[in-house]
């Protein structure tokens, strides 16, 4: 049983260690190319239409919490997060101004007031469309899986820190599409944004960023 | 002088007096030494509530996290809808542990009251200093730190409906267990009568 016990543990560690074996880092030359793919990518990207799953992991927490919605984005930064289950709730990023609906109750908060607050939103913003290769605020490394770019961005902001201390964002290899962004924090929680059906480029009325 | 000194025991007396939760109520031996809320006292369960928070004419909403890590000890996050967290409790015995608070929200007064609010939400035993009835009630009284939670109990259900607290003649917080659902809260309100502040607390966690 004992034998058993620890050949099992063996094989558990050989096929993680196989599983992180395919992510490896991308050369120098590797990773200025993708970066000009993407932000050109970027550049081109006028609309964003997706469902999405966001999951909050907190250490101490038996299971993350997981909620679901729609993104509509448009450029250059109208964003709309509508949150579906297990909450009714939408957020509008827009002029530096958040328009909040929470299930019926209508409010809203000029960001010019907070400085990091602001910051984190352009973030995220920018997050979502893949283009935050600010060498200035952020230490990049570039990985690659079989399916997948994942790039780190770890905060050189102190302000920044003490919310987000790394955003590691996933592209899709085919398309350069951003599927994920996860967003950790020096206590190591994180939320985690999975972008699933996106339809990049449609038309999107400015009517769907009043709240 | 004699009415100076009627006057002086009326303003003595009334106040001690003046608590409307038990008012006109009368005063039995207590039934029993602890009075137990179980409303977040499963270790196995993550209690997840949707919050709306109403101050003045001013709204913000978040995600309260309540969990029990083991006996009187219970961690509390409450984040945005997006995530980011705004402040991060833990309640230890009688101590209270700050793990993380945003800059803005650090101020002592936020703290206290965040300590004390969430404290009588949370804890499980409470030593029974007094005990009031009524027809349809059952009303514990505990005492902690300066101030005395009620614990109201309906007759009918057993059940924790509502929890005051208050300082020696003054009620400060209302908390109201609205619905109960398989031993879960699933709607509670704390109001605040001096800052007019409310509270609601709409369960989105797992049932089983």
């Amino acid at each position: 049983m004992q034998i058993r016990n620890r050949l099992l543990a063996l094989f558990v560690l050989l096929i993680s260690f196989a599983i992180t074996a395919q992510e490896r880092e991308l050369s120098v030359t590797a990773s200025a190319e993708l970066k000009n793919r993407v932000v050109e990518k970027s550049k081109n990207t006028s609309s964003i239409i997706s469902d999405f799953e966001q999951y909050k992991h907190l250490d101490f927490l038996s299971n993350d919490i997981k909620s679901t919605g729609k993104l509509t984005y448009k450029s250059p930064s109208s964003i709309k997060w509508e949150y579906k289950v297990p909450f009714v709730y939408s957020a509008i990023f827009k002029n530096n101004k958040l328009y909040i609906n929470d299930d019926g109750v209508k409010s809203n908060i000029n960001l010019d007031a907070n400085k990091t607050f602001r910051s984190l939103n352009d973030l995220i913003i920018k997050s979502v469309r893949g283009d935050m290769f600010d060498e200035e605020k952020f230490d990049i490394s570039y990985f690659v899986n079989s399916e997948a770019y994942i790039v780190h961005f770890k905060s050189l902001d102190a302000a920044l820190n003490k919310l987000i201390s790394e955003f590691v964002l996933t592209f899709d290899k085919e398309n350069l599409n951003v599927i994920q962004v996860k967003m950790i924090e020096s206590s190591e929680d994180f939320t985690l944004l999975k972008f699933l059906n996106q339809k990049i480029n449609q038309t999107v009325s400015d009517a769907v960023f009043t709240n | 002088m004699r009415y100076l000194l009627i006057s002086i025991f009326i303003l003595v007396l009334i106040p001690s007096c003046s608590l409307s939760i038990t008012k006109g109520l009368l005063e039995n031996v207590p039934k029993r030494e602890y009075i137990i809320n179980n409303y977040f006292s499963d270790e196995e369960k993550d209690y997840i509530y949707k919050a709306k928070f109403q101050l003045l004419k001013h709204h913000f909403g978040g995600i309260l996290i309540i969990k029990k890590i083991k006996t009187n000890h219970h961690r509390m996050v409450f984040t945005t809808e997006f995530g980011n967290k705004l402040f991060d409790l833990e309640f230890i015995e009688d101590d209270f542990k700050v793990n993380y608070v945003l800059d803005d929200m650090n101020k002592k007064f936020i703290l206290n009251m965040l300590e004390h609010d969430f404290q009588t939400l949370i804890a499980q035993n409470n030593k029974v200093e007094k005990q009031f009835s009524n027809e349809l009630e059952d009303i514990f009284q505990s005492n902690r730190d300066n101030y005395q939670n009620y614990y109201v109990f309906s007759k009918q259900t057993n059940e924790l409906t509502k929890i005051v607290s208050a300082s020696k003649n003054k009620e400060k917080l209302i908390i109201s267990f609205l619905v109960t659902e398989r031993g879960i809260s699933t709607s509670i309100k704390l109001s605040h009568e001096k800052f007019k502040a409310i509270m609601d607390l709409n369960y989105i966690g797992k049932m089983d």
